[in-house]
């Protein structure tokens, strides 16, 4: 009995090997895709940035609204009372209008180039999240290469078992929810 | 004793010094080890033109940089379990080959917050996040000013061992946006490397 259960094992060992390279060569060999933009989409922390990215641009628009108003109303009064006004104050008052207008304009730019910077963020930190995800995926999984298509046309066919995409979304959200 | 007995043995041995810390001659090996990203000391990420670098800096080096020239063995002990309980790593940031500040030179008031930022405010965009998403706080960062000299801001942050640090499988490191369009970047580390970390011979 003992005679034979040592080739027994040493076969058992051969065969586990072979059986894991041989995973090992046929996953490497496999061309895999992701759908980029069902990843971003689906992604859990894409929801959550995007609200917080919303809440931030209300914010700042709300600010901006309501110093137009202010300063719409500022003309108003000034459309009203201009026939009661001297040369001097009239040219003063419109000098003061002109000013403010301006300052309104260049707070307005500033406020649009801060919601441009705060969108680049978000959008950033999501693909800087997925990309690591997939690269981390990638090497544990063993794939020489993962492809990133985006929906529209970057790779025109390719067979459902090859599309990641629920896969790598699944591990990218339990990763995000600490699971 | 039997092939078969001695076999066991040889793959017991095997085991353990597979599973044991990594020991070097010199500080020099054991950089070189830590810089290879192979063995996941050393971690980089590249986002629009920002080079980032995470390095673990293991116990023995703080212990090899503060040793007398006559040391005895106590002391090195006595100086592995005082830095024992801390987690060293060390944040390099480039953009263009240079130092982040060098890129608001040409704004004072960007240039003198960029300043105010790294020097005290470093604690609210650096985080260190557990598997379950818990937040560690950090202990202390150093920032060494470079003046321009340097070709990265470099940062040695420190951290505490705590146990929900260790009993986590990995942990991320998380850089908000510094205002150079990159997002939030993200390392992941196993946490097996800081308990099995590498050695010096001493």
């Amino acid at each position: 009995m003992q005679k034979i259960s040592l080739p027994l094992a040493i076969l058992a060992l051969a065969v586990g090997i072979i059986s894991l390279m041989w995973k090992g060569i046929g996953t490497a060999n496999t061309l895999v895709y992701v759908d980029i933009n069902q990843l971003v989409e689906g992604y859990a922390r894409t929801a959550v940035e995007r609200q917080a990215f919303d809440t931030k641009v209300n914010t700042l628009k709300a600010n901006v609204d309501s110093l137009m108003t202010n300063w719409q109303a500022e003309l108003q009064a000034y459309e009203k009372e201009r026939a009661g006004m001297t040369a001097k104050e009239l040219e003063l008052k419109q000098e003061l209008l002109q000013t403010k207008q301006q300052q309104l304009n260049n707070y307005q730019q500033a406020i649009q180039k801060q919601i441009q910077e705060e969108d680049q963020k978000m959008t950033q930190t999501v693909i800087n999240d997925i990309n690591a995800y997939v690269k981390e995926y990638g090497k544990r999984e063993g794939h020489r290469i993962i492809f990133g298509a985006r929906g529209s046309g970057s790779i025109m066919y390719a067979e459902e078992a090859a599309n990641l995409t629920e896969t790598v979304l699944a591990g990218l959200n339990a990763q995000y929810h600490g699971e | 004793m039997g092939s078969r007995q001695i076999g066991w043995c040889l793959a017991m041995v095997l085991l353990l010094w597979g599973c044991g810390s990594q020991e070097f001659e010199s500080k020099a090996a054991l950089m070189a080890y830590l810089h290879d990203p192979g063995n996941g000391y050393h971690l980089t990420e590249h986002v629009n033109g920002v080079d980032y670098a995470l390095t673990y800096r293991p116990t023995d080096l703080l212990v090899a940089q503060e040793l007398p020239d006559n040391y005895k063995k106590s002391t090195v002990d006595s100086l592995r379990n005082h830095y024992g309980d801390y987690l060293y790593l060390n944040l390099s940031m480039s953009a263009g080959g240079q130092e982040l500040l060098s890129h608001k030179a040409g704004d004072r008031a960007a240039f003198g917050a960029m300043v105010n930022q790294l020097a005290f405010g470093m604690g609210s965009k650096i985080h260190l996040v557990n598997q379950v998403r818990d937040t560690l706080p950090l202990l202390d960062y150093v920032y060494p000013r470079m003046y321009g000299m340097g070709h990265s801001t470099d940062l040695l942050l420190v951290y505490k061992k705590e146990p929900r640090l260790i009993e986590s499988d990995f942990v991320r490191l998380t850089i908000a946006d510094l205002g150079y369009g990159t997002g939030e970047i993200a390392f992941k580390m196993p946490t097996k490397n800081f308990i099995e970390q590498p050695e010096l011979k001493f």
